[in-house]
């Protein structure tokens, strides 16, 4: 590749420039390279001296936004480059989109592409300018992206000295580049984006310290170099100073050391910085088929040759010395082991890769390579010789078993032999003079005879003419001269120092062999000098001194420059004659030299080995004559020739040197081109990918703004005044709402906040905003209006955008007045609920029943204290608690109502239940219950239980009603007395014996009343039960009828009715229907309402009797039931004598008789 | 057995109860009516000669109740009824298989008790 030649001259010329151009910084990105440019400008410090040029893929077809981007994240002036702009420390510089961008000395270029879109490579590209402009003050940095673009770049600025920074693959959104970057080796160092600034600002800081300080340090350099001998093996002190010196500065700022004696100390202590070093000292960039032409001159020239010179059984032996990673040895291979498949037939191919770099050699032996090597390698080889692997390529096993990589040093170790090319391109380079004639001695032991070599466009060793002849002179390729290898001496090298360079003349030593020899050429042998191909002068005998001269400019050697001008016509004639090998001409001088008069001959003879002899035969007398020889020149013409020939010289110089550059550029110009298409390919389809993630951007853009419509919208339909402010609290926004309490105009957009005015208490908004521009946090507080009739709640939030946490405040104003009034109004209700339920608590308390609320799974809720005490059981210790647990015996009566409450939702009252509880466990007691449902939203939610403890009552009724048994007893006892004694009275009376008899009865229907309520307790009788005794009874059913419904009648009402029929019947036996045979009475009774409440009415109604005179005589009997009915029940009683028979009606409140009738049933069941 | 055929021991010590009873007892057609007014005598009556019948007021004053001395004659074949103040229905529930007759005793509720202890009815009194 061209650039070869310019980046070692830059190379040998930096470091005049080192301090005094600017630090160039080439950065190149792709795919994801946004961010990762945006992190390294981030880092920037305020002022510095560097010019970041930032090349990245960019769309040719749309403007890039990379500028107005990349300006917001660095104070640093970011321009867009124009061509031929001129590069200025403190500046950042950004590649305009579709085209190529180099640096030339300090300007930056801009062309068009001359490739298609998918083969560009415009960081290579850059990168590459740049090694060439700015040597070892080139940096470049390969941020994320895809493909491979760089990795030739960075390559260039290793080789030229220059730094190279990778970002860290874990950390890059796209981890292609930076990968392909590292697999070239030519990488300082691997850093986050974010840290990559200050590195580098580090590193030129201690670099521009370290190399004054150590360039006149001879001391230091040897004594770096003895510990890398002393840890690799390899001994660089024949290296080339400057780099080595650069190399060494590196090293140094890197690791930030600043004195020579701090790095001896690491180079001691630290073993792996030795090899760290070595590997930068080998820093030895290669490519496959590098060098086009040169390959191609080899693929027509030399291989068919080499192939055609062997049988089938035979080998063809290559050797690669300094192969480094391979690609110039399977290059090679690949060449041959073509022309093998060519011709079909042939012999075996043993290519030999050596290098003294293990880690270069462990990469070729794996023979695994980016995907970039696809511009490199022809595709028919690419495909033939190589297999695709996800990353790469991968070396086929048939080119893989051809090529054998092994540890070798030129210089050191012995070499192999009898091989037929050995090819060693840009190895010597590196090296010193000395080193460099080893080297090529080396190679020529190494070789066959008729072998080639293979080098590269700037290595030109001097002793390599003596060793080897042109064989494709463009391509540099030589053909080992004959003869027979020279011994090598190799152990003994490596003891000369660097500046021994150019001490002796290595021809001199040969001419010069033996002492009679010596004083031959010295005294007895004409002036002679030995003039090389190029008609140099390459030694020179005592006497031709004479005849030499230095001109004054820069001195040439070659033989025309030197001799005296007097003989220079001659001469100049003679050598123009380019006698072929062995072959001799004369010429005759004839003149003045020094004023005096000479004549010379002057002899030229090609000798075998390409050199060239003149002698000048100056003893000759001045009349010699020799015809044919002796033309003199007489001083006009040979004047006027002279000067024609030195035209015809100049002219020829110049067409060669034109001629020579012009195919050198040309070649270049060539290989370019050629290099350019392969990119095609890779860049177009990096095209294709940023075309789709610039289409996915716009999207985005797309999706952005219609989110930012929606907020907008939103904003705007909150209806909630909210009002945006700057970081100056100055009005950004507002929305329409805010415009209740601020006297807001759009105008005032920018105006500060407290220039405007407003209907709320601005001071505090002021000092809320400037607290959340402060904190970061978020503040609320409340407001009243002016007018003091709306209530405020005022949120002032942070304003954040992704460059800055507090850009501004955004705040709110809710108008709260009615939920202030409404949560007033609750707090008040909640405050009387509050109340009513304490009090109903300490109802519940003091409550004399005992209460409980029981859920659905019979759990109680709530007990009250005397509810406790009945169970015996602590209030605390009912909740959760089941019914059957808390009162195991009395679960039986008391869960059935509950279970009924939940189903019906109807109360269950007055339920009588009786047990034993914890409290009592050994007396029974007795209560009355009331089961009540707890409604909630039409449901039943639990039950509540009343209960009151009558088991007093309970007793006392008992007792009651023993009582009561035994004054019946006692009444009855009393009315048998009384009985007893009226009977005996009757008995014994002679007359009124009816009166006894009347009054007998009359005390035994009160008896038989009694029976009857004492039977009820004294309680009720049914109306029929007090009827038949009397009636049906005494005088038999077939004569009484009885009709009317089923009535029950309290005591008093019984004894009134039961003496009151007594009566009736009595006076029907005397008078009435019961006094004769066939009469029959008829009593019916009956409820009714007539409007003044319920009444009974009794109708007795005689039939059958002997007829009824007239109107009754108004009796005791008659006067009884008056007084009974009309005084004890307060009724009415109205007799009628009809004639059929006596009609008796009857009428008391109902009521009134139902009083106090007690129940029956339940006293029973006492 | 009729009344008529029957000795009978009447026990009461309500002294003019006693004799009204008695008197009605008599009237009643009862063969031979032996009056005692206390628990010993009644013992000493039944001992000299066991009646075919006999009315026993429960309650004797002083001595308790009857109804151990009445359950040991109807174990001997007599026929009991007892006499009590208390309401005959319930007297009957408490000491089953005995036969009570609630007081003021008449002729009619004597012998519809004595019907029910197993006499044939009697003659209805003079009172009807």
């Amino acid at each position: 590749m061209p650039q070869d030649a310019d980046v070692t001259a830059a190379e040998s010329d930096s470091a005049a420039r080192d301090g005094s151009a600017p630090l160039v910084i080439g950065v190149g990105a792709s795919a994801g390279g946004l961010e990762a440019f945006q992190t390294l400008l981030s880092h920037l410090p305020e002022r510095h001296d560097l010019a970041l040029v930032l090349v990245q893929h960019l769309d040719p077809d749309h403007e890039s936004l990379l500028p107005e981007l990349l300006s917001k994240r660095t104070r640093t002036p970011v321009q867009s480059i124009t061509d031929g702009m001129e590069v200025s420390p403190g500046n950042i510089y950004l590649i305009p989109p579709g085209l190529s961008l180099t640096l030339e000395g300090d300007r930056l270029r801009l062309q068009a592409f001359d490739s298609p879109r998918g083969l560009r490579r415009p960081i290579d590209r850059f990168l590459v300018s740049l090694a060439q402009s700015a040597g070892a003050n080139a940096t470049g940095i390969i941020l994320s992206g895809t493909g491979s673009d760089g990795s030739v770049g960075v390559k260039a600025i290793k080789e030229a000295g220059g730094l190279v920074f990778v970002q860290d693959p874990k950390q890059a959104k796209y981890d292609g580049m930076p990968r392909s970057a590292l697999a070239t080796g030519a990488v300082d160092l691997v850093l986050p984006s974010s840290e990559m600034v200050d590195v580098l600002n580090d590193y030129y800081n201690r670099r521009s310290g370290i190399e004054p300080s150590i360039r006149n340090d001879a001391e230091f350099i040897e004594r770096v170099a003895k510990h890398v001998r002393y840890r690799t093996g390899h001994d660089f002190s024949h290296y080339k100073e400057g780099t080595f010196l650069r190399r060494l500065a590196v090293r140094m700022s890197v690791l930030g050391i600043d004195t020579p004696a701090a790095y001896l100390k690491e180079l001691i202590d630290n073993k792996a910085e030795a090899g760290r070093l070595f590997r930068d000292l080998l820093i030895n960039v290669t490519a496959f088929f590098r060098d086009h032409e040169a390959f191609e001159a080899l693929r027509e020239n030399i291989i068919p040759k080499i192939v055609q010179s062997r049988d089938r059984e035979e080998e063809i032996r290559v050797w690669v010395p300094g192969c480094s990673t391979g690609q110039e040895a399977y290059s090679i291979a690949m060449l041959m082991a073509d022309e093998v498949r060519r011709v079909d037939a042939g012999p075996r191919i043993a290519v030999f890769g050596t290098d003294i770099d293990d880690e270069a050699l462990r990469v070729a032996r794996r023979g695994v390579y980016p995907n970039s090597i696809a511009e490199e390698v022809p595709a028919e080889y690419l495909e033939r010789y190589f297999r695709p692997t996800p990353g790469g390529y991968e070396v086929a096993p048939s080119l893989r078993d051809i090529v054998r990589f092994s540890n070798q040093s030129i210089v050191k170790d012995p070499p192999f032999s009898k091989i037929d090319l050995v090819s060693c391109r840009n190895v010597t380079i590196y090296f010193d003079q000395v080193l460099q004639d080893l080297a090529i001695r080396v190679f020529h032991y190494a070789l066959r005879e008729d072998g080639f070599l293979f080098i590269g466009p700037s290595e030109n060793p001097p002793v390599l003419q003596r060793y080897f002849t042109d064989f494709v002179a463009g391509a540099r390729i030589f053909r080992r001269r004959a003869g027979p290898a020279r011994p090598l001496n190799l152990p003994n090298v490596g003891v000369p120092t660097i500046t021994q360079v150019g001490q002796r003349d290595a021809m001199a030593s040969e001419v010069r062999q033996s002492s009679h020899e010596q004083a031959l050429l010295d005294h007895h042998v004409p002036p002679f000098v030995v003039l090389n191909l190029s008609n140099e002068v390459i030694y020179a005998s005592d006497g031709a001194a004479k005849y030499l001269s230095v001109k004054p400019g820069a001195t040439k050697t070659g033989v025309l420059h030197l001799i005296r001008p007097e003989l220079e016509g001659v001469a100049r004639r003679l050598v123009n004659l380019q006698p072929e090998r062995g072959e001799r001409s004369e010429r005759e001088y004839q003149g003045e030299i020094d004023g005096k008069p000479v004549r010379m001959v002057l002899t030229l003879e090609r000798l075998e080995d390409d050199t060239t002899l003149l002698v000048l035969r100056d003893h000759l007398d001045l009349r010699d004559d020799r015809p044919g020889h002796g033309e003199a020149d007489d001083g006009g013409i040979t004047d006027y020739v002279r000067d024609l020939e030195e035209q015809l010289d100049g002219a020829r110089q110049t067409i060669r040197t034109t001629v020579e550059e012009l195919e050198t550029s040309n070649e270049e110009l060539k290989s370019s081109n050629e290099e350019m298409m392969s990119m095609n390919e890779e860049l177009q389809s990096a095209n294709e990918e940023l075309s789709t993630i610039n289409e996915e951007l716009q999207n985005k853009v797309a999706e952005l703004n219609e989110v930012n419509s929606d907020l907008s919208n939103f904003i705007h339909s909150t209806r909630i005044p909210t009002v945006f402010l700057d970081e100056d609290l100055r009005l950004r926004s507002f929305t329409p709402e805010a415009q209740t309490f601020f006297r807001f105009v759009e105008q005032d957009k920018g105006r500060r906040i407290d220039d405007i005015g407003a209907d709320i208490d601005l001071p505090t908004v002021l000092r809320l905003s400037q607290e959340v521009l402060a904190t970061g946090q978020a503040q609320e507080a409340e407001l009243q209006t002016a007018d003091g009739r709306a209530e405020l709640v005022l949120r002032v939030l942070p304003y954040r955008t992704d460059s800055a946490p507090v850009a501004g405040v955004v705040f709110t104003l809710t108008d709260v007045t009615e939920l202030r009034a409404g949560a007033r109004e609750i707090e008040h209700q909640r405050a009387q609920a509050q109340k009513n339920l304490a009090e109903i608590e300490e109802l519940y308390r003091v409550s004399p029943q005992a209460m409980a609320l029981i859920d659905r799974d019979m759990r109680f809720l709530r007990v009250n204290r005397r509810m406790a005490e009945i169970d015996g059981v602590e209030i605390d210790d009912h909740f959760g608690r089941t019914v059957a647990d808390v009162m195991p015996r009395l679960g039986d009566q008391m869960m059935p109502p509950v279970h009924e409450v939940f189903e019906r939702g109807q109360p269950v009252l007055d339920r009588r239940i009786s047990g034993h509880t914890e409290a009592h466990p050994e007396q029974e007691r007795v209560w009355e219950v009331d089961w009540y449902p707890i409604m909630e939203r039409g449901a039943v939610r639990a039950v509540g239980v009343n209960v009151r403890d009558v088991t007093h009552q309970a007793d006392m009724s008992r007792e009651l009603q023993r009582v009561m048994k035994e004054l019946q007893h006692r009444v009855k006892n009393m009315l048998s007395n009384v009985l007893a004694l009226v009977n005996r009275a009757r008995r014994e009376a002679t007359t009124d014996v009816e009166v006894f008899e009347t009054l007998a009865r009359r005390i035994e229907a009160l008896a038989n009343t009694h029976k009857l309520l004492t039977t009820a307790n004294w309680g009720a009788a049914r109306i029929r039960d007090i009827l038949e005794p009397e009636l049906s009874a005494v005088y038999g059913a077939d004569r009484v009828r009885l009709r009317g419904p089923d009535l029950l009648l309290n005591a008093r009402a019984t004894l009134s009715v039961g003496m009151a029929i007594h009566e009736l019947a009595t006076n029907a036996a005397k008078y009435g229907a019961f006094s004769n045979a066939g009469g029959t009475v008829g009593l019916s009774w009956s409820r009714l309402d007539e409007g003044d409440g319920e009444v009974v009415r009794m109708v007795w109604q005689e039939s059958g009797g002997p007829e009824v005179a007239g109107r009754g005589r108004q009796g005791f009997g008659s006067q009884l039931i008056a007084s009974t009915i009309e005084g004890g029940l307060e009724g009415r009683v109205e007799m009628d004598w009809r004639r059929e028979g006596l009609r008796c009606t009857i009428e008391f409140d109902y009521d009134l008789a139902r009083e106090n009738i007690m129940d029956v049933s339940a006293d029973a069941a006492e | 057995m009729r009344p008529s055929d029957c000795r009978l021991l009447y026990l009461e010590d309500e002294i003019i109860v006693a004799l009204d009873t008695a008197q009605t007892l008599e009237d009643m057609g009862f063969a031979e009516v032996r009056m005692v007014h206390n628990l010993r005598r009644a013992r000493g009556a039944a001992e000299s000669a066991l009646p075919d019948c006999a009315l026993l007021d429960v309650n004797i004053a002083g001595e308790g109740l009857s109804i151990e001395f009445g359950q040991g004659l109807m174990a001997q074949g007599v026929s009991v009824v007892f006499a009590s103040g208390y309401n005959r229905h319930e007297m009957e529930v408490e000491h089953a298989g005995l036969v009570f007759v609630e007081k003021p005793l008449s002729a009619d509720a004597i012998a519809d008790a004595f019907g029910r202890a197993g006499l044939a009815p009697g003659a209805r009194g003079p009172s009807g």
